[in-house]
């Protein structure tokens, strides 16, 4: 009889009969799977609640508390633990009972050893299916409930800027004068509010867009030696802006890195973004890229306000920003990393941050190298 | 002639900021602003106002919770009213939260965004008894 999957299986036998107690434990033994014994329906219960076992066989008629009243208890705990019963006179009656307290299965005496195998073999398919289908529901409700939660985060990001609108135009359309300043200030935070929300909602859509799976859609063989001048290039007016001094320092040959061009670039250009827009004036971003074993390691570092270290576990978070007086004034959707993330982790990369308040942070990046192609 | 009456408010959201101080003060208030929890409680310390009006989350998600219960332990506040703002109760159904003297000791409880006209009259009723008691 096949029983690679035997092994791990604990099962107890419970019956007053030691005959029959001890003659299932050498099969189930013989067989490979662990098994134990209690002669009456206490011990069984002590047992069950002591260790895990997977399935129960029960002798229905015992001294004490009956085969029948102990699988009803045992699965009020445990609903995915399967009871066979062990039945010397199975009657209609009997057979009743016991499957609507809980049984799954019944095994009339005198049985084989053939015989024991293939009900608890059968038991067994049975609860290793409960798990699994248990399994399945608890993450899926883990999901809706990460949703919901996601949900509401996107709902309390979005009506932000929207209520902020809202105030401003009722000051401006009420009936209380405001100077001609004040007037002009309200409309430029006004319209400030509203570019944020659209940039929020791109960030929206990028994260559904890589959910759906569509960010290996195009993989191929990326120079990220050039992407990442592409990245340099894109936040130098930015950086020059706060007389920050970008440099970018890599081997004359870099091997290319397999992956999507737009998305790649999406990564690199997010982290040179922050390592400008979260430094201090007069400061500097070191882009360095080489290999690894079979990877390119890329690492962005800056000379900024630096992530305090209880923040770092949380900064790939959806939404998660890092707020401090220093911050407050810089904008961000709080989805920038947390798609950064996503983007590196499709493409079977990983990203990783290490940093020091008040000194910098450095972010690591490490990208598969795209074999030849044969 | 009366004193005007003194409002602090305490919100990381410099937009709601401007626009209630610009309401407040429109209709004749003292306003002093702060934008976090403890820039609030120094400025409380300092500026004695008549009524705090606090928003819940700032840079920590209950820093107006907890600062309008520091305000309440100190016994030198007891006149001071206070207004708890927050945009959470709509997202929170069937949860609400109400004024309760031992774990939120506000006088309000109210959601943002408030109308101009809405917050005024908040603002006028919470003052006006204060004045008449």
């Amino acid at each position: 009889m096949a029983s690679e999957a035997s092994g791990m299986a604990r099962i107890l036998v419970i019956d007053d009969e030691r005959g029959i107690r001890e003659g299932c434990r050498r099969v189930l033994q013989a067989e490979g799977y662990h098994a134990e014994t209690a002669e009456n329906g206490e011990g069984g219960l002590r047992a069950v609640e002591a260790g895990k076992f997977d399935l129960l066989l029960v002798d229905v008629k015992m001294p004490g508390m009956s085969g029948i009243e102990l699988v009803r208890r045992v699965r009020e705990v445990d609903p995915s633990l399967v009871c066979v019963m062990i039945t010397g006179y199975a009657t209609l009656e009997t057979a009743v009972e016991a499957t609507r307290s809980g049984a799954y299965d019944f095994l009339p005496k005198p049985f084989t050893p053939d015989e024991l195998l293939a009900k608890v073999s059968k038991g067994l398919d049975r609860h290793w299916l409960e798990l699994e289908a248990r399994r399945l529901r608890e993450e899926r409700e883990r999901n809706l409930l990460a949703k919901s939660q996601f949900i509401a985060m996107v709902a309390h990001e979005l009506s932000s800027p929207l209520a902020a609108i809202r105030g401003y135009m009722d000051l401006l359309l009420g009936d209380a004068p405001l100077e001609e300043g004040a007037r002009r200030q309200m409309m430029e935070r006004s319209r400030d509010r509203a570019a944020s929300m659209l940039d929020l909602i791109d960030d929206l859509l990028d994260v559904a867009a890589i959910e759906a799976g569509q960010v290996t859609r195009t993989a191929e063989s990326v120079e990220a030696s050039a992407l990442l001048q592409e990245a340099v290039d894109l936040v130098r007016d930015q950086a020059a802006a706060d007389g920050i001094a970008v440099d970018l320092e890599r081997p004359q040959l870099l091997p290319a890195v397999h992956g999507n061009r737009e998305d790649l670039l999406r990564v690199f250009a997010n982290l040179l973004s922050n390592a400008v827009k979260y430094n201090r004036k007069g400061g500097s971003v070191h882009v360095s890229a080489r290999v690894q074993g079979d990877q390119v390691r890329i690492e962005v570092r800056d000379t900024g306000i630096g992530i305090p270290a209880e923040c770092l576990p949380k900064v790939f978070d959806e939404f998660y920003r890092v707020k401090r007086a220093e911050t407050r004034h810089i904008p961000g959707t709080g989805l920038g990393l947390s798609i950064v993330k996503k983007i590196v982790e499709a493409h079977l990369g990983s990203i990783s941050v290490d940093s020091a308040p008040g000194v910098g942070s450095t972010f690591t990046l490490l990208l598969p190298v795209a074999q030849p192609s044969r | 002639l009366k004193p005007r009456a003194r409002i602090l408010l305490v919100d990381d959201d410099s937009d709601f900021v401007l626009i209630n101080r610009t309401v407040l003060e429109g209709a004749g208030y003292a306003v002093m602003t702060a934008s976090s929890g403890p820039e609030g409680f120094d400025a409380a310390m300092a500026e004695r106002p008549d009524l705090a009006i606090l928003d819940v989350m700032m840079e920590e998600p209950t820093e107006g919770f907890d600062l309008a219960r520091r305000l309440r332990a100190d016994p030198s506040f007891a006149d001071t009213r206070i207004i708890l703002l927050t945009s959470i109760n709509r997202h929170f159904r069937p949860l609400s939260f109400a004024p309760d003297p031992d774990w939120l000791p506000v006088d309000r409880f109210l959601e943002k965004p408030l109308a101009p006209e809405e917050l005024l009259r908040q603002v006028k009723g919470i003052l006006g008894a204060a004045e008449d008691g």
